[in-house]
C-alpha cells in the first residue's frame, strides 16, 4: 500500500459535502474555527472526532456505538488477558505502561475503518472523507492485519497459494467477518478472540460438513476431533522472542523480534471448549518470551509457564487440497507435522506441556 | 291565452336555470402574477472556509506541512 502525500490525506471530495455526513458541517464534528487562516481555523481542531464516538457517531448510530467498547478492535482486551495471565497483579501497572507504549496503538475508532486508513499505517482519508460502509480490505483490514493474515490470505508468501476464498471466490474480509461481529463482542469473546462463539465459523457456510449427506467421509470420520485448519491450512507465520524498549536516541518505542518463519504445526488444543471442542488444532508460535517486557521491570512475567507459547491459530490460507490431506498417511504417522517435544525450546517446555503431542496418531495400515 | 301560458313557462324555466347557474362553481378570473423566484441553495455560513480549503488540491499542496517521520528502530515482523 503506497503511502499518501500529506495533502492527499486531507483532500475532501466535492461529493462528500453534499452527502448526509458532509451536510452536518465540518465544525460539528471536528470543532476548530471558521477562518481563512489555517492556523486559526485549526485551533481546537479534533483530527479524529470518532475517538469520542458517543458525541459524534453515536448521535445517529447509537446502537452500534453503545456496544463498540466490547469490541476487541476498540478495547484490545486480548493483549491484557494474555499478558496478565502470565503475570501477577502487582506487575500490572508496569505492564500497562509497556502495552500502552508498544501494543495498544492499534486501538481502532469508527473513523479508522470507515473514513480513514488506520493511524498506525499513516492515516489519510480513504475516499475524500466519504463514509465507507464496507471498509477497504487492503487499505483498512490488511493495513493492520498484514504481516500474518493479509500475507496469508492474499498469497504473498512465495510458493504458498493464497486462500481459496480469495483466489476462487474473490471474497473480501467482510464476506466472513460481519460488521456485527466486528462492532461488538459478547461474553467471553470480549476478553479474547478465541473465547466464546466462533465468529465466523466455517460451518456458517459449509453446513453440510459432517452431516449424513456429506459426500466426504473424512469429515465424518474425524468429526469434531480436528479443527478445520488441521486439514485445510498450509504453512503460516510464527514469530519468536519479541522484546520492547524505548529508544535512548529518539525516545520512541520500538520492538525487536528474534525470528519470523513459516511452518505448519499440529498440536493439542490449548483451550478446548463447547465452541471449540477439537482435540487437535494448528498452533502458531507467539512472539512472547519471559523477558519480553524486561525494559519495564525485572521478572514481569513470573507465570510465563501458565500459558503455551505455541498458541491456537486460524491461518487465513485455506485450501481444499493440502500436503497433509492428500492421503491418510500424509498426516497419520508423519511426525514432522506435529508439535513434539524436540521442536520446543527447552525454556518453553513447561509452558507447552499441554499442547505437545507425545504420541502422534499412528500410520494407518493400507491393505 | 295559450300563447301567454307558453311564454310564462319559458320565462319560468329561464329564471330557474339562471338561479341554478348562479349557485354553481364560478370560473376564477385570471389575475396577472409576478414570476416566482428560482430556488437558491443557501449555505449555512457565507463561506465555509474548511470546505473551501480542503477541496482545493493546490491550496493543500501549498500549505501542507511535510511529515517528519523518524526512522523506525524496530526490527523484525510486528
Amino acid at each position: 500500500m503506497a503511502p499518501l502525500e500529506p495533502w492527499e490525506k486531507v483532500l475532501i471530495s466535492a461529493d462528500f459535502t453534499q452527502s448526509i455526513h458532509g451536510r452536518a458541517g465540518c465544525v460539528a464534528c471536528h470543532r476548530g474555527q471558521q477562518s481563512p487562516d489555517k492556523d486559526t481555523a485549526h485551533v481546537g481542531l479534533i483530527p479524529d472526532p470518532s475517538q469520542d464516538a458517543q458525541r459524534v457517531c453515536g448521535v445517529c448510530h447509537g446502537e452500534i456505538v453503545d456496544g463498540f467498547g466490547t469490541s476487541l478492535h476498540a478495547s484490545l482486551q486480548g493483549y491484557r488477558t494474555i499478558v496478565y495471565s502470565r503475570s501477577v497483579p502487582e506487575n500490572h501497572p508496569a505492564l500497562d505502561t509497556a502495552m500502552q507504549n508498544h501494543c495498544l496503538s492499534c486501538h481502532t475508532t469508527c473513523g479508522d475503518c470507515h473514513i480513514s486508513q488506520p493511524k498506525p499505517v499513516g492515516g489519510g482519508l480513504l475516499n475524500g472523507h466519504n463514509v465507507e460502509k464496507t471498509p477497504s480490505m487492503t487499505r483498512v483490514c490488511t493495513a493492520c492485519h498484514g504481516s500474518r493474515v493479509g500475507a496469508e490470505y492474499l498469497g504473498k508468501h512465495e510458493g504458498i497459494p493464497g486462500d481459496v476464498h480469495f483466489r476462487e471466490g474473490r471474497m473480501n474480509c467482510m464476506a466472513c467477518h460481519a460488521g456485527t461481529d466486528l462492532h461488538a463482542a459478547e461474553g467471553d469473546a470480549a476478553k479474547h478472540r478465541y473465547w466464546g462463539d466462533q465468529q465466523p465459523a466455517c460451518k456458517d457456510c459449509h453446513a453440510q460438513v459432517g452431516r449424513a449427506d456429506d459426500p466426504i467421509p473424512q469429515h465424518t470420520i474425524h468429526g469434531n476431533k480436528l479443527a478445520c485448519q488441521v486439514c485445510h491450512a498450509v504453512e503460516y507465520t510464527s514469530c519468536d522472542g519479541c522484546h520492547v524498549a524505548i529508544s535512548e536516541k529518539t525516545g520512541n518505542p520500538f520492538f525487536k523480534t528474534e525470528a519470523t518463519y513459516l511452518s505448519f504445526v499440529i498440536g493439542h488444543n490449548p483451550w478446548p471448549s463447547r465452541e471449540r471442542p477439537y482435540e487437535y488444532v494448528v498452533l502458531r508460535h507467539a512472539p512472547v518470551a519471559p523477558t519480553t517486557f524486561e525494559y519495564y521491570g525485572e521478572n514481569l512475567l513470573p507465570n510465563f509457564g501458565l500459558l503455551p507459547t505455541w498458541t491456537y491459530a486460524t491461518p487465513h490460507n485455506i485450501q481444499r487440497q493440502t500436503p497433509q490431506n492428500r492421503s491418510c498417511n500424509t498426516c497419520h504417522g508423519n511426525a514432522a507435522l506435529f508439535l513434539t517435544a524436540d521442536k520446543v525450546k527447552s525454556e518453553e517446555l513447561e509452558a507447552n506441556r499441554r499442547v505437545i503431542v507425545e504420541n502422534i496418531p499412528a500410520a494407518i495400515p493400507i491393505p | 291565452m295559450r300563447r301567454v301560458g307558453m311564454l310564462l313557462l319559458i320565462l319560468g324555466v329561464g329564471v330557474f336555470l339562471g338561479a341554478c347557474a348562479s349557485q354553481g362553481i364560478s370560473t376564477p378570473t385570471p389575475v396577472p402574477t409576478a414570476p416566482l423566484p428560482e430556488a437558491v441553495l443557501t449555505p449555512l455560513s457565507q463561506t465555509d472556509y474548511c470546505v473551501q480549503c480542503h477541496t482545493d488540491k493546490e491550496a493543500l499542496i501549498e500549505t501542507a506541512k511535510p511529515e517528519e517521520k523518524a526512522p523506525s528502530e524496530s526490527e523484525g515482523v510486528g
